[in-house]
């Protein structure tokens, strides 16, 4: 049986991929992708606590089940999508310059 | 309809309705073939929209506070719990405003253009986009909400601090800001799954009463600190403070106006509430130890920020990158002020501490806006944002010297001046909880910062100029310069009537939503609902 145990560990070692690959990265868009390793942790955890805690406890009490993880979910995905567009404009807009978009190059400023 | 919506609750967020359709007008219009010629012809129409939206908005906000026919602040929390439009937030929401509208007035004079003309409409929606995510900031009260205010108030500012897409440094610093601003959301919204998971709901009130009844929890811990890392990232607090001097340097200097306050405004304002509304439903002995803890750790997060930023603003050569490292100096005393506020709630009234960060705000709205104004004319007309460029400024303008001079004591908190008010409010407050620590470092910081602040009023006042040329400002410039000064020197000199108005708009509401499930709508079983979606098909 695969319960919420399950789910949170698959969340935290995807949380863990993430942060080591935003520590490690140094190309922006690897580190973009780090990022969204995290953004997918934090849904599988919205997505598990809805469906083995929240939801059974509000049909339980007499409501119709609680969806308050998945709309958070949701709203993370169309968030990241849009995080996304906006963050690989800019990687496209520093190759321009740079030829490059290793953030070690990103040196300009600094003091 | 299951969350019913009805008018009045609507019409509590029309700032933000007038703003939302300024952006779809800003982004609609110039396509529209009969409008085209007029909008590819000059700014001046996008301008012009840009500053009625945000007049209607201010209108709006005000008529809200002072409760003008149906506009009344509701005594709870609206749209199904999701935002607060207390006195307290419209406060903030009418600073933001206003300041977003003076910087609209400084793009129009300065950099304007800069911008080629087809890229007006974008830029014209993303600052107004950026001034509505920061007003939702200040009325959140829902963890989703929080987090779709950060990330409406960021994406714009992404955006905007790489505009200048022909520069180097511009698109160094929106692929800074970018990648640090993503790392710290994804981090938030970590620890708000697991606030989740504890506690099964996303409001702010039911939480606090949860943690006043329960006390510690490892959902509370991950929460709070993946809160705090974003909320932290918005205020520049330390750990997540660097991409802070590099996007004010990199982007141009009206962005840079707007990020240094309208941005942190709101962070600050979400910041209180949040810590307010976890310190008013604290009664337990269980609950306080930990709510002074949190308390306690934020004062301490504000302690280093603002030393840091002191300390990092002595090798500052760079005008713009000194006033990055005031702004966070400044966004450290605020952080600290928030720490007193969890464990504030016995013995005083809420207002007593809000009231001094009200009035904070409005001190630095305006030393923030005429120190960024002063230099951006002195940018505009040397092509350079080093300090070298104010040797002898006394003698090229003198007004904007003198201007730039109190603008920069204020910052310091030179007594006669608002920012004195600001920081003495603040060590009162400190001192009447009993964090002499705060008090001292607050001393000590203020003292630190004299030097860094004297450094470019020595060099305008002492160093021989490079040139000779007069500087010429723009009319509206002089204005802009001028209502700074009046604002600092009307806060400094009289500050009973400011403070007066910040005490008395400085109310926050701790109510959720009211129950809408055995109310209006029937009772909320999956019979009752499957039966009424029933007739409602038979209809």
């Amino acid at each position: 049986m695969i319960g919420l145990g399950h789910f949170l560990t698959l969340s935290a070692i995807l949380f863990g991929c993430g942060v080591a690959t935003i520590l490690t990265k140094r190309n922006a868009i690897g580190i973009l992708m780090g990022v969204e390793l995290i953004l997918n942790a934090a849904n599988v955890n919205l997505v598990a606590f809805n469906r083995f805690s929240w939801a059974g406890e509000a049909v339980a009490q007499g409501g119709v089940p609680a969806v308050d993880g998945l709309m958070f979910a949701m709203f993370i995905i169309v968030l990241a999508a849009a995080e996304a567009a906006i963050a690989l404009a800019i990687f496209l807009n520093f190759y321009n310059h740079f030829s490059t978009i290793d953030i070690e190059r990103a040196r300009m400023l600094s003091g | 309809m299951l969350v019913g919506m009805s008018w009045s609750e609507t019409l509590t967020l029309l700032p933000e309705l007038c703003l939302l359709v300024a952006v779809c007008v800003a982004l609609v219009a110039p396509v529209l073939p009969p409008l085209r010629a007029m909008f590819r012809a000059s700014h001046s129409p996008l301008t012009a929209l840009a500053i009625v939206a945000l007049l209607a908005s201010i209108i709006s906000a005000i008529a809200l506070l002072a409760g003008v026919g149906r506009l009344t602040p509701p005594d709870h929390a609206v749209l199904g719990g999701m935002v607060v439009v207390d006195q307290f937030a419209l406060s903030v929401k009418i600073i933001i405003y206003f300041f977003t509208l003076l910087v609209i007035i400084l793009w129009s004079n300065v950099t304007r253009n800069q911008v080629r003309l087809t890229d007006g409409p974008d830029y014209v929606s993303l600052v107004l986009s950026g001034a509505l995510g920061m007003s939702l900031m200040a009325s959140a009260s829902n963890f989703l909400m929080v987090f779709l205010a950060i990330e409406a108030a960021s994406f714009p500012s992404y955006a905007l601090a790489g505009f200048n897409k022909q520069t180097y440094r511009s698109s160094e610093a929106s692929l800074k800001y970018v990648l640090i601003g993503a790392a710290s959301s994804a981090l938030m919204l970590y620890g708000l799954s697991m606030l989740y998971g504890y506690y099964g709901t996303l409001d702010l009130v039911p939480i606090a009463q949860r943690v006043a009844a329960e006390g510690m929890s490892v959902g509370l811990l991950l929460g709070v600190f993946g809160l705090l890392i974003g909320i932290g990232f918005k205020l520049s607090a330390v750990p997540i403070h660097f991409w802070c001097p590099d996007v004010f340097e990199g982007a141009s200097i009206e962005i840079t106006t707007f990020l240094s306050v309208a941005s942190k405004a709101g962070a600050i304002a979400l910041l209180v509430r949040i810590m307010m509304t976890l310190g008013h439903f604290s009664s337990g002995e269980h609950a306080r130890q930990i709510l002074i803890g949190i308390g306690t750790f934020v004062g301490l997060v504000g302690v280093i920020t603002a030393t840091w930023g002191n300390l990092a603003a002595y090798y500052q050569t760079n005008i713009k990158r000194l006033l990055a490292y005031s702004s966070i100096a400044h966004a450290g005393y605020m952080i600290m002020l928030a720490g007193l506020l969890t464990a504030s709630m016995d013995n005083m009234q809420p207002t007593e501490v809000a009231y001094a960060l009200l009035f904070y705000l409005i001190v630095y709205a305006c030393m923030n806006l005429g120190a960024f104004a002063v230099a951006s004319v002195i940018a505009r007309e040397t092509g350079s944002e080093s300090l070298d460029e104010y040797a002898g400024l006394g003698q090229r303008n003198a007004f904007l010297a003198v201007a730039m001079g109190c603008f920069l004591l204020s910052l310091f908190g030179m007594p006669l001046t608002g920012g004195f008010w600001g920081k003495v409010r603040f060590g009162f407050q400190m001192w009447n909880e009993g964090m002499w620590w705060l008090v001292v470092a607050l001393i000590i910081n203020t003292v630190f910062s004299l030097y860094f602040y004297l450094k470019p009023i020595i060099i305008m006042v002492w160093k021989q100029p490079t040139s000779s040329r007069a500087l010429s400002v723009a009319p509206a410039m002089y204005g802009v310069i001028a209502l700074a000064l009046f604002g600092v020197f009307i806060t400094g000199l009289a500050p009973d009537p400011s403070t007066a108005w910040a005490k008395r708009n400085a109310d926050l509401v701790f109510a959720a939503a009211p129950d809408r499930s055995t109310t209006a709508e029937g009772e909320r079983t999956p019979e009752a609902i499957a039966a009424r979606i029933d007739t409602e098909a038979g209809q």
